[in-house]
C-alpha cells in the first residue's frame, strides 16, 4: 500500500523525505496484513449487555413493585412513574475520568449540566471530596426501550479513611414529581427538616455472576426493595454480597443522593450529611 | 451513510447504527492498537474496550462530526493504560524481547515479511509510547496534526514537537541499521525474537 505524505513542516524535510515514506509504506503493509477476529464482535456486545444490565440492575426497581404503589423508592433509584405515559426507567453513565479537577470548578459544572447544585467539599465527619466533578448522562426509556428524554446531572465521590461516599444529583424527569414519594413505606427512616423529606434506606447489594439463578425468597427481596442484584459478566464465580446504604431527597426540582456499601457510618451520620448538602445551597 | 447520521442513530439507541460503525473502524482500531502495544492479544482486548466505551458514553460526544477523533482518544487512552500495565507486568528489559511472546511468531511473521519490515517495526517500537502513538497517527493513519493534537489532547505545536524527536530517533536507528548497525540491529532484533 502507497501512502502518501504530503505534511511539510520542518527545515529537514528534504532530507527525511525518503524515510517518511519508508515509514509509512511499511506500516501500512503491515497494517493490512492485521484483521479483527470474528469473536471480536461477539465479545463486545458480551460485555455491553453485561454492563447495562448490571447498569439496570442497579438502577430500576421493578415493575411490580410500581404497580404495587410503591413508588417513592422507584423516584429516586431509577424508575420514573409518569401518569398516562405508562412506566419508564432510565439508564445513568458517568464518566470515568472527572470532568474538573477541583471543587472549584463546581460553576463551570453547573453551566455544564444547565442548572445550580447543593454540593460541598468536605463533610463536618470528615468525608472529603475525591477525584473531582464528574458528569453524568441520564437517559430516559420507554416500556419500548427507546429513548425519549435526555439529561445531564453531576456526581462526586468522598473519601473518609476505607469508606467512599458517592453523590449524584439530577433534574426531575418530565412527569416525575415529589409527590410520588408519598407512600414512604419503603424507607428505613424518614426525617424532615425545613420542608425537606430525607428518605434513608439500607439494602443487600448481591454482585452475581451472568449463569446466576435468583431464587424466589430473593425475587420477594428485591421486589421489596430489600435486594439489588448486580450481574458482573463472569460465569460460574461465586456471589459476593455488599450492604448498601442510600439518602435521597429532592430539592428545587432536582434528586439529590447519597450512597455507598459497606459504610461504616450510622443512619443518622447519613442523613446528618444530607442536611449539610442541602444547607449549603442555602 | 455518513457517521453523523450514524451516531445521531446511535445516540437514539439504534444498534444497527453501532454495529455498522464496528464495521467501519474494526481493522482500523486494531491496526493501530497493534503498532501502538506491540501485542497482538491486548490489541484485542484495547479495541473491545474502546467500542464498549463508544457504546456506553455516546451520549458525551457533543459535535456528531467529531465522532473519528472521539474513538481514536478513546483507542489512545485505553492503550495508553494497557500499555502502562503491561509495562508493570514485565521487568523493563524484557519488554523489548516480550514483545508478541502471547502471539507466537506465527502471527509476527504474517505481519511482518521483509527485513525492511522488520527494521522499521523495531525502530518504531523502541520509541515510548506518546512518540510512537503520534507516529502511528501521522504515518499510518495519516491524520493532520490538528485532528492528532485531538487525539492526544494537546496542542499541535506538542505534537510537532513529539514528531520531530520520534524523526530524529528513526532516522538515527534506521541509518545506523543501513548503514550495518552493529550492536544496534543485535539490540533491535530483540524486539523481532
Amino acid at each position: 500500500m502507497k501512502k502518501s505524505v504530503n505534511y511539510i513542516f520542518c527545515k529537514e524535510k528534504k532530507a527525511w523525505s525518503g524515510m517518511d515514506a519508508e515509514v509509512a509504506e511499511v506500516l501500512g503493509s503491515m497494517g493490512e496484513r492485521i484483521e479483527a477476529s470474528e469473536e471480536l464482535k461477539g465479545r463486545i456486545d458480551d460485555r455491553i449487555r453485561t454492563l447495562v444490565k448490571e447498569e439496570r440492575s442497579m438502577n430500576r426497581f421493578s415493575m411490580k413493585k410500581v404497580a404495587a404503589g410503591v413508588a417513592a423508592a422507584c423516584l429516586l433509584a431509577g424508575t420514573v412513574c409518569v401518569a398516562g405515559n405508562g412506566i419508564m426507567s432510565y439508564v445513568g453513565s458517568t464518566s470515568v475520568k472527572a470532568d474538573y479537577q477541583s471543587f472549584a470548578d463546581m460553576a463551570k459544572a453547573e453551566e455544564k449540566v444547565g442548572y445550580q447544585v447543593d454540593a460541598v467539599e468536605r463533610f463536618s465527619n470528615g468525608f472529603v471530596l475525591d477525584d473531582g466533578i464528574h458528569i453524568s448522562n441520564y437517559t430516559v426509556e420507554n416500556q419500548a426501550g427507546e429513548k425519549v428524554e435526555r439529561q445531564k446531572g453531576i456526581s462526586l465521590e468522598y473519601k473518609k479513611g476505607s469508606d467512599d461516599i458517592f453523590f449524584r444529583v439530577r433534574k426531575l424527569y418530565s412527569g416525575e414529581s415529589e409527590a410520588q414519594l408519598s407512600d414512604r413505606s419503603t424507607w428505613d427512616k424518614v426525617v424532615q427538616e425545613d420542608g425537606i423529606d430525607f428518605y434513608y434506606s439500607q439494602s443487600i447489594y448481591k454482585l452475581v455472576p451472568d449463569d446466576y439463578e435468583i431464587t424466589e425468597a430473593e425475587q420477594t427481596d428485591i421486589e421489596s426493595g430489600k435486594l439489588q442484584i448486580a450481574y458482573d459478566g463472569r460465569q460460574g464465580q461465586d456471589a459476593e454480597v455488599q450492604q448498601s446504604y442510600y439518602v435521597g431527597w429532592i430539592k428545587d426540582g432536582k434528586v439529590y443522593t447519597l450512597s455507598g456499601f459497606d459504610l461504616s457510618i450510622s443512619a443518622d451520620e447519613m442523613l446528618g450529611m444530607a442536611k449539610e448538602v442541602a444547607e449549603s445551597g442555602n | 451513510m455518513e457517521n453523523t447520521e450514524l451516531v445521531r442513530q446511535l445516540k437514539d439507541g439504534n444498534q444497527a447504527a453501532f454495529d455498522a460503525l464496528y464495521e467501519k473502524y474494526k481493522d482500523t482500531l486494531l491496526r493501530m492498537a497493534y503498532l501502538v502495544s506491540g501485542q497482538m492479544d491486548d490489541a484485542e482486548d484495547i479495541v473491545q474496550e474502546t467500542f464498549v466505551k463508544c457504546y456506553l458514553h455516546i451520549g458525551e460526544l457533543k459535535k456528531d462530526d467529531g465522532f473519528r477523533p472521539w474513538l481514536f482518544q478513546i483507542l489512545y487512552r485505553t492503550a495508553y493504560r494497557q500499555v502502562r500495565k503491561r509495562r508493570r507486568e514485565i521487568p523493563d528489559e524484557d519488554i523489548g524481547i516480550r514483545t508478541d511472546a502471547t502471539d507466537g511468531i506465527t502471527s509476527l511473521d504474517r505481519i511482518i515479511r521483509t527485513e525492511e519490515e522488520k527494521m522499521v517495526y523495531s525502530a518504531v517500537q523502541a520509541l515510548d509510547f506518546k512518540h510512537r502513538a503520534v507516529v502511528i497517527l501521522f504515518y499510518y493513519q495519516e491524520m493532520p496534526l490538528r485532528e492528532i493534537a485531538s487525539v492526544l489532547e494537546c496542542t499541535e505545536g506538542t505534537v510537532k514537537s513529539r514528531l520531530f524527536t520520534a524523526r530524529k530517533k528513526l532516522r538515527k536507528s534506521l541509518g545506523a541499521w543501513k548503514e550495518g548497525g552493529g550492536e544496534d540491529e543485535k539490540k533491535r532484533e530483540l524486539y523481532l525474537l
